[in-house]
């Protein structure tokens, strides 16, 4: 089997992070913050771990690194907590489902307005795009880093640094590019950034993060046991319990702390081991009549999406699952992606590597693919 | 040994808490608080009494968020 479908979730996972996983859930089974015994207090002392580890990752404090469930779960709960009554936001038109489905659900109830701002062929020109999309009553700003179809990078910082100069909040999607591109939230013109932690961290799936460089007023969207001020009947503002209602994924967490010192050790040797795949995929696809490479951009993270010149997409995911290469077909839930790159109708098949794949797996599906 | 409690807003200042004092070569350790002493369910960083002054002013600098609760142990 060929796994090629890291975009998704990576596979596999480092040693260290199977371990963590396994000694947690058979050590030390009690429930972080809420009771005061020992081993509670170590469970708590797992959970810091990890928060301290993110936040030394994406430079930023403990305490602002709120765990979720995924990045879908950190968009959600940034986006409903964020917006009030009469805001607009801008996204760009690669974002993902999970973007424009609660800003549709916010529209159709009537709170929020947005703007689609279109990525050009160049960074200036898609910075431009977003500049002039602005309105005045612009509270937010949100932005995929990394496209999850066609793996182009965004030029975040330049969108950010007019947010900044204009007061409007600005939020990044990490799903592709959390574990490979640096992130330095004390500094970068970013307010927060949902992650995943089941993708380039390569921590185990049912956790992610929403990141902020520092506090900001939001409401939560759970409420509930916070471990703290039980007696009250109003939920806690405090950062990072009052926005994590419920009991933590532990074990999950334990996995994803030793997910982010894994790739912070080598985030250089993995970003460059898979731009060198990505590389050379392209490179001999470009020589098999009949596919075309979506979106080809010299910025991008390992993700490359192929679309048959006859084919659904689908059928050729089909295809090299036979030969057991497992990549995606469809439409990678990103119709606004999808749309933009003209795509609805074939959708593209997606091949993304991960830090374990070699040469040989990129050879191996461009043989299978010459075949089709 | 005579011990005060700092209370801080959640665990995770507590912790943060400890790891701050520790950094400045203060034992301090993370800790449930009395309920008796609360509204409720709350966390507190231990420090040595004698240190407690010098605790309360690092944690204040260092971006703890303390209650202002605080109450000795025995």
């Amino acid at each position: 089997m060929i796994y090629l479908d890291n975009a998704a979730s990576s596979h596999p996972k480092p040693a260290s992070v199977l371990r963590a996983v396994a000694e947690q859930l058979s050590k030390n089974g009690a429930n972080p913050g809420r009771s005061g015994h020992r081993m509670a207090m170590d469970a708590s002392q797992t959970i810091y771990s990890a928060r301290k580890a993110l936040a030394n990752s994406f430079g930023t404090e403990a305490e602002t690194v709120i765990f979720t469930m995924n990045t879908t779960d950190a968009i959600n709960r940034a986006l409903k907590g964020i917006l009030n009554p009469g805001d607009h936001v801008v996204i760009s038109d690669l974002e993902h489902n999970s973007v424009i489905r609660p800003l549709i659900a916010l529209r159709n109830r009537g709170i929020v307005t947005f703007d689609v701002a279109t990525t050009g062929e160049s960074d200036e020109e898609t910075v431009a795009n977003f500049r002039s999309a602005l309105r005045p009553n612009t509270r937010l700003v949100f932005c995929t880093h990394a496209s999850n179809v066609t793996g182009r990078i965004l030029p975040i910082r330049e969108i950010g640094k007019i947010c900044r100069n204009r007061g409007i909040l600005f939020g990044v999607d990490g799903a592709q590019t959390a574990g490979t591109e640096t992130y330095f939230l004390r500094e970068d013109p970013i307010d927060f950034i949902c992650i995943p932690g089941h993708k380039g961290l390569l921590g185990p799936q049912g956790t992610g993060a929403l990141i902020l460089s520092k506090p900001l007023d939001i409401t939560p969207l759970l409420e509930g046991g916070t471990g703290s001020d039980s007696l009250s009947e109003i939920q806690p503002n405090t950062y990072p319990e009052g926005y994590e209602s419920g009991t933590l994924n532990t074990p999950g967490i334990a996995g994803l702390r030793e997910g982010v010192l894994f790739t912070d050790r080598r985030r250089e040797a993995i970003r460059t081991h898979e731009a060198m795949l990505r590389n050379l995929f392209i490179e001999e696809m470009k020589k098999i009549p009949g596919f075309k490479i979506l979106g080809n951009s010299e910025d991008s993270v390992a993700t490359v999406s192929l679309v048959h010149e006859r084919d659904h997409s689908e059928k050729i995911a089909h295809w090299l699952n036979r030969f057991g290469i497992c990549t995606r077909g469809g439409y990678h839930c990103s119709a606004l992606a999808h749309q933009t790159m003209q795509t609805i109708g074939s959708g593209s098949v997606r091949i993304s590597f991960g830090y374990k794949n070699t040469e040989k797996d990129a050879y191996e599906c461009v043989k299978i693919l010459k075949k089709y | 040994m005579r011990t005060k409690c700092i209370g801080v807003r959640s665990v995770t200042y507590a912790q943060k808490a400890q790891d701050v004092l520790k950094r400045y070569g203060i034992k301090a350790g993370a800790t449930k608080r009395s309920s008796e002493t609360t509204a409720g369910c709350g966390w507190c960083v231990k420090v040595p009494y004698a240190q407690f002054e010098t605790a309360y002013t690092l944690l204040k600098n260092n971006g703890v968020k303390v209650t202002g609760e605080i109450y000795d142990i025995s």
